[in-house]
């Protein structure tokens, strides 16, 4: 029975030349990673290639690595960074994932086949409005929010992500939940 | 942006100062003591009773979304393969950038502070480079050679010059140069202020002449010159000129 080793022995594995220990890395973070990605930029595609570019980034900057960081803070910090970099990009060949995102609400998702076909076009819709809602928050308060909620990070831990002190990312995290409250709502009285 | 974050946290406060407490609160990320007393706050103020349950909502619905979109992805990014040969893979067939795609997507990528940030120290850079050319060009390369001990020959003969103007009636007063008192060369290349000072009336004419001619018939002339007015200290010895030359010895049989 093989020895579970924490994320930081595998950091330094990897650090030290030892290619198997970053696939390790890989393994473990991906998921989250790509949930992230996925939360940041909206579009499965676009989660895929950030996921992708985070971890080839992670593997050539390997010396950048500060030992005493975690290795999930220096992940995020570099998935943020790209799907920033990736969002600017869009926004400039102006190919934002809210144009596509009837198109791509309706192809990620697919209802339980118990659901009946009207709740499902209901939750549908609801998610829908959901997405818009979060994709129209500024990247600041995104991030935040991402961070929390899709991969379910501690304050501390998105503060080292980030690089901020926590009372920040408190307070962000205020903010985006109360412009997400009232845009869920004026949202909603438009589709009523 | 930041204004608008700040408002929001500024009215929250004149409300209720406690919108981080609640936070920690809502995502359970409160120790035992501080949830017990926000417990207790929220049982009488009822903006942040209102808030915290407007915001279970927004958390729900956020996480209905979650659940459904990463749910329907089955595959993550890398599917399993080997990433360090996937990294292996794109180093070797990642197409090498141009430098000007690279300042390209610098300015793609960057925000617009940058962008005008750069373009205006690029400005500034290439404006300071073209004043910096315009000012070395400028400067006239001048050698003045003047021996006040000796009797000067030009001011003799500018002496002359004036005396002989003088006998002429009409002629106002000649507008001296200042600089034919003294040997004036001026570099060849520096065409441009060898102009303005003969418009000046700073050169003269044969100055200029002189000034056109080729660098080193320029010298030669300007040396002979110097020689023949015992301007230049060390000449080469009269005796010089008896020594024999090479091809004479040459000629003699060996002794």
């Amino acid at each position: 029975m093989g020895t579970v080793t924490s994320d930081e022995q595998v950091g330094e594995r990897a650090l030290s030349g030892d290619a198997e220990a970053f696939g390790e890395i890989v393994r473990r973070w991906e998921r989250r990673i790509f949930a992230l990605a996925y939360g940041m930029l909206g579009r499965e595609e676009d989660a895929r290639d950030a996921t992708q570019e985070t971890f080839l980034s992670a593997f050539r900057n390997l010396r950048g690595f500060r030992g005493e960081a975690k290795v999930s803070s220096w992940l995020h910090r570099i998935a943020v960074n790209q799907c920033i970099t990736r969002q600017r990009r869009a926004k400039v060949r102006s190919e934002t994932a809210l144009e596509d995102e009837q198109e791509a609400d309706g192809a990620s998702y697919s209802a339980p086949a118990m659901e009946s076909p009207a709740r499902a076009a209901e939750s549908r819709e609801r998610t829908a409005i959901v997405r818009r809602a979060i994709n129209a928050l500024p990247a600041e308060l995104r991030q935040v929010v991402v961070m929390k909620e899709f991969e379910e990070l501690t304050f501390q831990e998105i503060a080292d992500a980030l690089d901020l002190p926590l009372s920040t990312v408190k307070s962000r995290l205020y903010t985006a939940l109360r412009q997400l409250q009232m845009r869920l709502k004026n949202m909603a009285h438009e589709v009523a | 942006m930041k204004e608008m974050w700040d408002k929001i946290m500024r009215e929250r406060k004149e409300i209720c100062a406690r919108a981080e407490d609640l936070i920690a609160y809502l995502y359970s990320e409160a120790s035992e003591t501080e949830a017990r007393d926000f417990e207790k706050h929220i049982e009488r103020c009822a903006p942040c009773r209102t808030e915290l349950a407007a915001f279970g909502d927004v958390r729900e619905a956020v996480g209905e979304w979650r659940e459904q979109a990463l749910g329907s992805i089955a595959s993550p990014a890398f599917e399993n393969k080997d990433v360090t040969a996937f990294a292996s893979a794109q180093e070797i067939y990642k197409p090498k950038r141009s430098a000007l795609a690279a300042i390209r997507e610098f300015f793609t990528l960057s925000p617009l502070w940058m962008r005008a940030a750069t373009a205006a120290i690029a400005l500034i850079f290439c404006a300071l480079a073209f004043i910096a050319i315009a000012h070395f060009k400028e400067q006239p390369k001048v050698v003045v050679i003047n021996e006040p001990n000796k009797a000067n020959p030009v001011q003799e003969n500018r002496n002359a010059t004036v005396a002989s103007k003088d006998e002429q009636p009409n002629t106002p007063a000649i507008k001296e140069p200042t600089v034919p008192q003294q040997k004036v060369f001026v570099a060849n290349n520096d065409k441009a202020q060898t102009t303005r000072q003969v418009k000046n009336g700073t050169i003269s004419h044969q100055q200029l002449a002189g000034t056109r001619k080729p660098a080193l018939r320029s010298n030669l002339n300007a040396s002979e010159e110097l020689v023949e007015n015992d301007y230049l200290p060390f000449t080469a010895p009269s005796h010089e000129e008896k020594l024999p030359s090479l091809a004479d010895l040459a000629d003699e049989p060996n002794q």
